[in-house]
């Protein structure tokens, strides 16, 4: 860490508790979590607060997950920011259509807490 | 002079009369004879054959007699006429019996000539009236002649083709065969049924079936050809149909991609009746109807129609017809932008899918072609198996789409409150640790510990989804598969501890396979849970990862109570259960074994089972290892790894 202030992390998901849950692993990372709800409010914060990543669950309502990134890397401001997809589907087409549309990775639900720290740190460069 | 003259005059009477008399008297001796001879016959000896035999040498020696004699009437008169003798009144008496047969001959010959003139007024009227061109040319292919069916078949009067040459109704790649054919009869060949095409003067390519004789002088030399030509076009063009019908049905029962069905299809379609340019329309799914390909003569056009596109006008004709178009110079159609500038005549084949257009052939020509019913409704044919194909296909999408976002649905609900359960629990066990007593940090194991299997179920039951949807797939990725087992392990270990029972791992290699880890993992927990389960209390479950002969080999061994030898083979099969799992009341669902075999087939590896009642099983998986350029991605993915770790 080279600033005194946390880096933040957008999470999103549309479930409260792993929203919750996913927010918590963050924070203990070391991290700031930003939280959304939906595809739409993911997408207008991560354009109005530059997060340093994002964690996006797939099945969203209004915007997937898929969506989502496929916008972000439409915009010249966010089409840099790295992008975990959160997957609770086992169906290997949608991760893959994930991946191809400019997710930078996938993490299948449920996830270790360990698991989640090792891919954030690793997207992070750090 | 004269006394010569009187000489033979007088000597010639002499010979006359005796040679009269000499002709006169063989005759009647040979009749009388043969007439004795058969009366004799009849009323004699009675003989079933002499009879026939003597009634035809009577009439042959009437007739030798007969011929005989007027042969010498003849010479004899024709010698007086040309000697100039008198021979008094029977000279005038011969003279009038040798009138008899030169009247005769005058008469046949008459008649022969009447004959022969009826003959050829005959054959020219068949010439003309014949439904089949002929046309007659010499030697050197000049136009000899030209009757009316030619006329009405390759579009020229007679008086615009005679003494023009036969190139004239050749096609420029025919005209070579028509010199070798015109060389040939010139040797006195005769050409039957030859197979060639002709030119009409609008240009259209007519099939025809060609007989070429030879016409000979009065010597017999031949100075010219004749042929005959039958218009087999239409023969030609239905078995191109047919085989063109035949091939589309062939193509749709291939079950093709719906994407490239019509730019396949075209040219079996266009190939049946030689339009200059087919191209194959799509509807896009913004609702424009787009020319996708085209093709001409053998080869496809990509961008059949240049840069000058059809009139907007006629495109929007064109998407919302919903029956074949025809249209040509004489009787175009959409205000006369079609056919477009460049053609002289078009065909629109809409292919409806629900009544609803999806696309469409447009066919192009050059020249003017003929309106051909038969065509229509042959590509209309084709078009609508080609509409039902489109309906079929994407009835069968929608079903699947349907049928995967359920399973997406359902995949996720199942599994998200779990992870959330699995999750907290966790947390739990991390965060509140300090403060949870024994029985509170037990309470939380159990929670965990049936969440897990909970999981555990639902992957099995996704995974066994998808095999019977037949739509089972692995994703193959470099793996260090020893760090796949030792994480299985792990994670087996804890649910072992509490039955009493110890794991035992040893890793004796690192063998990279490619391979899917998720599927991999539920494999070995899989196998791993069996054995555990199947254990008595203070067992053993040994995982044994090594290196044998050219594969990666995992052996899971337990100490439990082993499989009779009549059950291990049905072990696979989907909810078959070992009698003694039922008869110890161990739970289970009996899907466990299925989803292990399942994941080793998908990975091309083999399993094998040795058992032994009372002392325990092993199970045997073998998967195939790495390709050497598999190995090398996975080093370098983990110097990648190694490498952000350091920085």
């Amino acid at each position: 860490m080279t600033s005194d202030r946390p880096r933040r992390i957008l999470v999103a998901d549309d479930d409260p508790d792993l929203l919750e849950l996913v927010c918590l692993q963050v924070e203990r990372a070391g991290f700031e979590p930003i939280r959304a709800r939906d595809g739409e409010e993911a997408l207008r914060l991560v354009a109005s607060e530059r997060p340093a990543m994002c964690l996006l669950d797939v099945m969203m309502p209004r915007l997937t997950g898929i969506e989502v990134v496929e916008r972000m890397r439409n915009d010249p401001g966010t089409e840099h920011i790295p992008v975990l997809l959160l997957t609770a589907t086992v169906q290997e087409a949608t991760v893959a259509e994930g991946v191809e549309r400019g997710a930078d990775g996938y993490l299948r639900k449920p996830f270790k807490a360990a698991e989640l720290q090792e891919r954030i740190r690793s997207l992070l460069g750090e | 002079m004269r006394t010569r003259r009187l000489q033979r005059r007088l000597l010639s009477e002499g010979r006359q009369r005796s040679i009269l008399v000499a002709a006169g008297v063989a005759m009647l001796a040979t009749i009388f004879v043969l007439r004795l001879i058969v009366v004799n016959t009849n009323e004699g000896i009675t003989s079933l054959y002499v009879l026939p035999v003597a009634f035809i040498a009577l009439q042959l020696g009437t007739l030798a007699g007969l011929v005989t004699a007027t042969a010498a009437f003849a010479l004899f008169t024709l010698w007086t006429i040309v000697q100039d003798v008198d021979v008094g009144p029977l000279g005038y008496v011969s003279r009038g019996a040798a009138f008899f047969p030169i009247a005769l001959l005058v008469g046949y010959l008459g008649s022969r000539i009447k004959a022969e003139q009826s003959a050829a007024r005959e054959l020219a009227a068949i010439v003309e009236s014949a439904a089949d061109p002929i046309v007659s040319t010499d030697l050197g292919g000049t136009i000899t002649s030209w009757n009316p069916a030619a006329a009405g078949i390759y579009g020229y009067r007679a008086d615009e083709a005679v003494g023009r040459p036969l190139g004239l109704i050749v096609p420029p790649q025919r005209l070579d065969e028509s010199e070798r054919l015109l060389a040939r009869i010139a040797r006195g060949e005769q050409i039957e049924h030859l197979e060639t095409q002709r030119v009409s003067r609008s240009g259209r390519h007519l099939d025809v079936s060609l007989t070429i004789s030879a016409i000979r002088d009065a010597e017999g030399e031949v100075i010219g050809a004749s042929e005959v030509a039958r218009d087999i076009s239409a023969l030609k063009r239905a078995a191109a149909y047919r085989d063109a019908q035949h091939q589309a049905t062939a193509l749709l029962a291939e079950a093709p991609r719906l994407e490239s069905v019509g730019a396949r299809m075209l040219p079996l379609l266009a190939a049946a009746d030689g339009w200059d340019l087919a191209t194959w329309w799509t509807v896009t799914a913004q609702g424009a109807l787009v020319c996708e390909t085209g093709w001409s003569g053998s080869s496809p056009r990509p961008n059949p129609l240049g840069e000058d596109p059809l009139a907007p006008g006629l495109v929007a004709a064109l998407s919302a017809a919903r029956a074949p178009l025809w249209a040509d110079s004489a009787n175009p159609a959409d205000e006369g932008d079609l056919p477009p500038p460049g053609f002289a005549s078009a065909l629109w084949i809409p292919a409806l899918a629900d009544r609803d257009p999806a696309g469409g052939f447009l066919f192009l020509s050059r020249s003017r072609r003929p309106r051909d019913d038969e065509l229509i409704a042959t590509l209309a044919g084709v078009a609508s198996q080609l509409g039902q194909f489109i309906v079929r296909v994407r009835a069968q999408r929608e079903s699947k789409r349907l049928k995967d976002e359920f399973f997406n649905m359902i995949s996720h609900e199942l599994r998200t409150p779990l992870t959330s359960i699995i999750g907290y629990t966790d947390l739990i066990a991390e965060i509140e640790a300090p403060r949870l007593s024994d029985q509170g940090r037990r309470f939380i194991e159990v929670i965990e510990r049936n969440a897990k299997r909970q999981l555990r179920l639902v992957h099995d039951l996704l995974l066994l989804i998808r095999v019977e949807a037949g739509e089972f797939s692995i994703e193959r990725q470099p793996l260090d598969l020893a760090a796949v087992v030792d994480q299985a392990v792990e994670e087996a270990r804890r649910a072992a501890e509490q039955s009493g029972i110890s794991v035992q791992l040893s890793l004796e290699d690192r063998p990279v396979i490619e391979g899917d880890p998720h599927r991999l993992e539920q494999l070995l927990d899989n196998l791993l849970n069996n054995a555990i389960k199947f254990s008595e209390a203070d067992g053993i479950v040994r995982i044994c990862l090594r290196r044998e002969n050219g594969t990666a080999l995992i052996e899971v061994a337990d100490s439990g109570i082993g499989i009779p030898p009549q059950e291990r083979e049905r072990l696979f099969e989907r909810l078959f259960r070992a009698s003694a799992a039922k008869a110890l009341a161990i739970p289970g669902t009996g899907l466990g074994l299925t989803i292990v075999k399942t994941v080793v087939d998908a990975h091309g590896g083999t399993i094998a089972v040795e058992s032994e009642e009372g002392c325990g099983t092993t199970f045997k998986v073998s998967l195939p290892l790495a390709r050497e350029a598999a190995m090398a991605a996975l080093a370098q993915r983990q110097r990648t790894i190694t490498g952000e770790d350091e920085r």
